[in-house]
This record gives structure tokens, sequence and C-alpha cells, in this order.
């Protein structure tokens, strides 16, 4: 120990910060002090929303974990309680059995999730920069405003009827367009084979993309005109504006906007059943596709329960992430 | 390894229960059609019948036969006739899901052929006894090949069948006239040639048009072939005891080859026909783009009016010798049609209204009411009485009728919707490799799908589960 150790005074003994305690002088316990707490509060006027969310989010997941657990066919399903127990095996059986789909379940996952989080990539700078064309006033902006929602209004079965005469092959708009400008032959097969999958994405960001616009739009309102005036007297130019006052303040509002819209494009089924054959080329066969055959074409609902926990598990992690990141979970009112 | 049933579950769902989600959904204890049921006066008492909702082209027309059924069923019973409705498969399978379950829901169901072994197997469905099968004319009054979709066996016929769609060739008589052809195809190779020919006299017109990604036509096509070349038989792709899966025959590969060889072989049918399914092959018949239809209903009378094809339309059985021969090989079958219509099953937990359901039953299948489904919708009949009734009307309906009669049944074992998807899916990967590699045939990538298919069927080939109480 060095000499100056030795004759260094003693640190002030600082007290240590005081628990978030509304009754100072008390002995701070988390558990007695919540009690003590919410006893104060109307706690029976969120009995209605805890019933709600009990009878139709807990209870449903419940039920579908526990039919996944069961060998439940059709010829179990009259006595469903009487299923016999399977445990694990609808798992084991959704990753390993050869399916009459032809293909495998950790396919469908791959395409599912890169269908989802691709379209959203996409879609969200697209969404924000017709959220910004539209912000400030100029003539005929409530009808341009209208017309950007037109793919996001139109039903989901329309747009993929809509799409299947689009993507013919030869006669279908897209390969029109294509052989016209001579990027292709004008004969691609995009219902069937490998091209499907961009079909499918294409018109998924067709039908998409507004829906980040509106989420942008709506931030944009809650920008303070305060703020970009202040910001344009200190001499921040355009860019400088956008990129220090509105985007900061739109991080929220977009970071949610991806969030639903990813859990949208992960769980769209719709598109994929109408648009092609069914069933659906191998390029198509995303999760709901596969969920779908096993429960009402396959009637083996314990194996479409498994498929939809694994779906569920799934969609529950960009929750989650998104929930510590804007630190949902952590507050304490 | 599948395990026994274990009790240990019973809390946690009695748990699940309580929440109130399930409350309403009891399993009903059901019993025999309303045999057993004591009789009760009719008037006052509703019947429930679940069936196509109207739409599309032909929706005022079921209406008035819904309408039709309900008038004469007031008059005869006393009681009310409601309709419920579904307006796909999807939804038709979800409402049948739910009326097992809780045991209530409608009174009479209405289902296809291809749906007789699901139902039969939920162990749901009361079946009819000798004596109810009198009362609606016995089993000898009905087309025999329609019967072979009512259940398992004669003592455990669920359906009650009511119409029949029996397929047959549809051609435009128009190109056949600018063609010179006199008469339809009687084989497979006559209905190439006869084609190539009228592509060759009337300019833009392909002379057949195929739907590969159709959910029910292309397993179809490649069935009749199958039976046609004699391999083994197509009934058969499931054995009767619903235990083996057999989808890689010989017979069964050049099957598949010869429908999709229609377009990249023989260049009859149009190439953007490999994408599509039936709506877009009836609209390009009915709007005169292609000259024959293989596998055509009596609906086209319906869907033709005021298109080009109107006045143009004619019907015949469907070609059965094979491509490149003369005759019959030694073990061909020439089917004509599969066994295709729709049937009545009442649930057990119906058994609550009496014989009300049968005497809806015996009303649908009266001449009268058999003639105005096949004046308002183009449905075939399938009572010899139905049948007389509408030839008297109709001359044209004789090659569905001769049709109807040869029928063959497909399987009903309990593993048919997998042979069904699972060939569906190898079709259509055939289609799409074909058209990605220049049409060329690859007999190995072929087989290769075929026994994917059959593979992954065989995993559930388990039989047919005991009959329940």
């Amino acid at each position: 120990m060095s000499a100056a150790a030795e004759t260094r005074a003693p640190a002030p003994r600082t007290p240590a910060p005081a628990p978030p305690t509304r009754r100072p002088g008390r002995r701070y316990r988390a558990g007695r002090w919540v009690v003590r707490n919410w006893r104060d509060k109307p706690l029976w006027m969120l009995l209605p929303a805890t019933l709600a969310l009990l009878l139709f989010g807990i209870t449903p997941a419940l039920l579908t974990i526990w039919l996944s657990l069961l060998n439940l066919t059709v010829s179990t399903l009259r006595e469903w309680l009487e299923a016999p127990f399977y445990g694990v095996h609808n798992f084991i059986d959704a990753f390993t059995e050869p399916s009459s789909l032809g293909v495998t379940l950790g396919w469908s996952i791959f395409l599912s999730l890169s269908f989802s989080l691709l379209t959203t990539v996409i879609t969200t700078p697209i969404g924000i920069a017709a959220a910004l064309s539209v912000h400030n006033r100029f003539k005929a902006r409530g009808l341009v405003r209208a017309v950007y929602l037109v793919p996001y209004i139109i039903p989901g079965f329309v747009t993929a009827l809509t799409a299947r005469v689009v993507f013919l092959n030869g006669s279908g708009l897209v390969d029109k367009i294509l052989g016209g400008l001579g990027i292709t032959n004008g004969q691609t097969y995009w219902l069937i084979g490998p091209h499907a999958y961009w079909a499918m994405q294409l018109t998924e960001l067709w039908a998409s993309w507004p829906f980040i616009y509106l989420m942008a739009l709506a931030g944009l309102q809650a920008v303070p005109d305060e703020q970009l005036e202040a910001s344009a007297i200190d001499g921040a130019g355009k860019y400088g504006r956008l990129r220090y006052v509105v985007m900061p303040q739109l991080s929220g509002v977009i970071k949610l906007g991806m969030l639903l819209a990813t859990l949208y494009h992960f769980g769209n089924f719709t598109l994929a059943f109408v648009m092609f054959g069914s069933p659906p080329p191998a390029g198509a066969e995303v999760l709901p596709i596969a969920t779908y055959y096993n429960a009402f074409d396959f009637f083996n609902f314990g194996l479409a329960a498994a498929i939809a926990v694994i779906t569920m598990v799934i969609l529950i992690i960009p929750g989650y992430v998104y929930l510590r990141s804007t630190r949902l979970t952590g507050r304490v009112y | 390894m599948r395990k026994s049933p274990n009790a240990t579950h019973r809390p946690f769902v009695v748990a699940c229960l309580a929440t109130g989600t399930l409350l309403s959904l009891s399993v009903y204890g059901g019993t025999a059609r309303a045999a057993a049921a004591p009789k009760r006066e009719a008037s006052g008492q509703t019947l429930e019948v679940l069936d196509g909702a109207p739409s599309g082209a032909n929706s005022q027309d079921l209406k008035d036969y819904y309408n039709y059924l309900a008038t004469r069923f007031k008059k005869a019973t006393g009681a009310t006739l409601t309709w419920d409705y579904y307006a796909s498969s999807s939804e038709e399978t979800s409402d049948i899901e739910t009326a097992t379950i809780s045991g209530s829901g409608p009174d009479v169901i209405s289902y296809g052929t291809s749906f007789v072994g699901t139902l039969w197997a939920t162990g749901d469905f009361a079946p009819l006894a000798p004596g109810q099968w009198a009362q609606l004319g016995g089993e000898g009054s009905f087309v025999k090949s329609e019967l072979a979709d009512s259940g398992l066996k004669p003592s455990e016929y669920i359906g009650v069948p009511y119409d029949a769609n029996p397929y047959v060739l549809a051609y435009n008589t128009k190109y056949f006239q600018e063609a010179g052809i006199p008469s339809p195809p009687k084989s497979w190779g006559q209905l190439v040639a006869d084609a190539q020919k009228i592509q060759a006299k009337v300019k833009g017109v392909y002379g057949v048009g195929i739907d590969p990604e159709d959910a029910y036509d292309p397993w179809k096509n490649v069935f009749f072939y199958d039976a046609d070349l004699g391999g083994a038989k197509p009934w058969e792709w499931i054995n009767p005891a619903g235990t083996k899966v057999d989808l890689t025959t010989p017979q069964m590969e050049q099957a598949v080859k010869f429908y999709f060889a229609l377009e990249n072989q023989f260049h009859v049918a149009p190439p953007q026909s490999v994408t599509w399914n039936s709506s877009d092959l009836k609209s390009a018949f009915t709007g005169g783009k292609v000259a024959m239809v293989i596998l055509a209903e009596y609906d086209y009378e319906v869907l033709q009016k005021g298109t080009p094809l109107q006045g143009h339309l004619g019907f015949a059985p469907l070609p059965t010798v094979p491509y490149g021969d003369t005759a019959m090989p030694p073990n061909g079958i020439p089917v004509s049609t599969i066994t295709s219509g729709e049937y009545w099953a009442v649930p057990k937990y119906a058994s609550k209204l009496g014989n009300l359901a049968l005497d809806f039953e015996k009303i649908s299948l009266t001449p009268q009411a058999q003639l105005e489904d096949f004046k308002l919708l183009g449905e075939m009949p399938v009572t010899e009485g139905g049948i007389k009734a509408v030839e008297a009307y109709d001359k044209n309906i004789v090659p569905f009728v001769k049709s109807e009669e040869d029928a063959i049944a497909t399987s009903i074992a309990p593993v048919w919707s997998y042979v069904e998807t699972g060939l569906l899916t190898a079709l259509h990967n055939i289609g799409s490799y074909l058209v990605t590699h220049g049409g060329k045939w690859d007999s190995a990538y072929a087989a290769a799908q075929l026994k994917q298919a059959q593979g992954a069927a065989q995993i559930h080939a388990t039989g047919f589960p005991p009959a329940k109480s």
C-alpha cells in the first residue's frame, strides 16, 4: 500500500439513495409497497380488460398449446377431450416427416421470415418518403394522400386475384412491360416455379407500403412546428431538420409500424392461398399455408396446432424486442 | 411413437374450460339416425340445412332451387326449412368441425364426394337403416355408382346422393365444323389430331385447354388416363384397407406425361394454361379461346349464355383409347368419369328432430325436384325416376347419364386427402419443372416427385378407424 493511500482521508460516507417510497422514513419493501399503493387504486376497473385478455388472448393460446400435445385427427375430433396424449411428437413430426405439400417446415419458416422481413425493410423507406412528400401543404395534397391509400384499402383477396391476372405469363401486365422493355422475353412463369416467391413478394410490397406511410404521416403531425421553426432559425437546412428534428421524433411510431407490419406479413394467408394454385408452389408455402392444410385438408389438428405454436413463438420474439426497446416492459407508474 | 391416453391432462383442460371459452362446447352423445327418436308433431319445428352459398353467375338459380325445396318441405311436413350457407370448402370444413365438436349446428349437411371419408371418420354422422332407405325409394332406385360415395359399406352409408356431376368432353361445334371434323374424338390420339387440325384452320384458337393449377382437375385427368392405360387401377392408389399407397407405376408416370404433353409436346394447349385453374379454363372455353375441355360438367350450358360459345356447345363421352393405340390395352379400363356429386348427411345430434331430415331428403329425390335441380342448376339426377324426368325434358343429357352410370369412385380411406394433395403438389412441381426446362420431359424428376407424394401419404395410411356408436 502506498504512503499516499495510507494518509488519504476517508471519503465522507454518502447515504444510499432513498427507495421510491411515498412514505419517507419507513423501510422500503417492494412487495408491500406495491400492495399498499394498489390498495388505493380502483383495481376493479381492470377486471373487464383482464377478463377479455383471459378469454380472447390467454385461453386460446393455452388451448392451442394443449392441442399441439394431442394426437388429434379427424377420428378423435369428436371426443377431443379423450384424444391420446402425444407429447412433443407433433413438433418432432413437423420438422422431420416428409409433407404432402412437398416442403419441410424449416423451409416454410425460412420463407415466412424472409417474406415478412424483406417486405418490411423495403416498404419502410417507401412509406416514410411518401409521408414526407405529402406532409407540407400543396395543391391537390388531399387527392395525392387518397391515391396513396388505394393499395391499402383494397381487400386482400381482391389484391391477390388481381395479382394473379397481372402476373400471367405472356398476357399479364408484368410480362408485357418487362418484355416490352427488353428486360425479359415476356414469357416468364410467375405463378409457378421459382419466380412465384418474387411475384408474391412484389404484390405484398405494392399492397402494404401505405401502412408505414400512414404511421409515418401520423407521426409527422405530432412534430411541433415550433421546433422546426427554431431549428430553421438556428440555421438547420431541410436535411438537418429532417435528420435531427423530425426523424428522432418519428422513430417510435416507425418502430411500432415496422413491428405491426412484420407480424401482418408473417401471418398473411390470403395472398398465397388466392394468388396461386392449390396447393401453392414451393416458393409460396408460407407457415399459415402449412397450418391451413394440416388442419383443414388433412384434418391433423394436433400437427396444425404444433405449427401454430411454433409460429406464435417466432412472432413473440420481435414483439418482445420491440417492448424492450421502447421500455414498455420496465415502466412503473 | 404414439403414447397411450394420459389422464393427467384433465385438470388442465378443466381449467381452460373454466375460463368460459368452451363452456358452450359440450360433446353431444348422439344416436343413430332418427329411427330411435320419438316422432313429434313437425309443425312449429325448424330444420336447418347447410349448403353452398348462392353466388356467382347462377346465384339466383340456386336461390330459386333452395326456395323450391323449402316450399315443398313446408307443404309436406308443416315444418320450416332454413338454409345455412358456406362460401368455400374451407368454411364448410370449419362449420362441420364446429358442429362435430359442439354437438350442435345444422341438422342436414350437403357434402361433395371427396368429403365422405372425412365425415365418416368423425363418427358423428348417422348411418341410414334399411327401413329408411326404403322410405327414400330403396337403394335400387338410385344410380348404383352414386352410392359408392355414401359411406364405407352399405350398412354404414351416411350420405344420400341428391345430384351428380359426371364428366364429359365439351367441344365447340363451330370450330369442329370449320376444321372439317365430323364428330368428337373417341381416342386420345384422335383428340390430339383434332386439336392440331383446329389450330391449323382457326386462327388464334388452341385445340384444348388444361388447368394444372386447379385444386382438383389435374389428379382427375391423371386418374382417367391411368385407368385407360391399364396400370394399377387408380381407385387402388390406396388399397382397400387404406394402409398402402401406390403412386409410382409406369402407367401413372405415363398418364402424368400425357397430361402435360398436351402443352409441351403436342402444343395443342396454350402455353399460359400451365398456370390456369378451372375458372381460367372455363373463361377461355366460353370465350372461344380453346376448342375442347376435357373435364366438363353440364354447367357449361348455363355458362355459355351470352358468350362466343353460345349455340356452339357440344358434349361427348371422354376418349378412352390411349394415345398411340388403336384399341384399349389388355388391362385398360374405359373410365368415363369418377363418381362426383352432392350428398345429404345428418349429424347424430339432429336425431332430436325425428324423421324430419329424412322427409327433407325424400322431397329432394322426387322426380320433380330432380328435374328442378337440372333445369335451374344443370345438375344431373341420381334416381331412375329423376333420370326419366330429365331425359324427357332434354335429350342432350344422354352422354352424361351414360357417363354417370359407368362412374368409378375414388377411395374413401382417411389417407385420401394426403394422396390428393401430394399428387397435386407433384403435378404442380412437374409442371413448373417443365416450363423452366424448355418443356423437356425428365422421367427421373417425375418419378421422384410421385415417389415423394407416395412416401408422404404412406406415413398416414393407418387404415380405417373403428366404427363409432
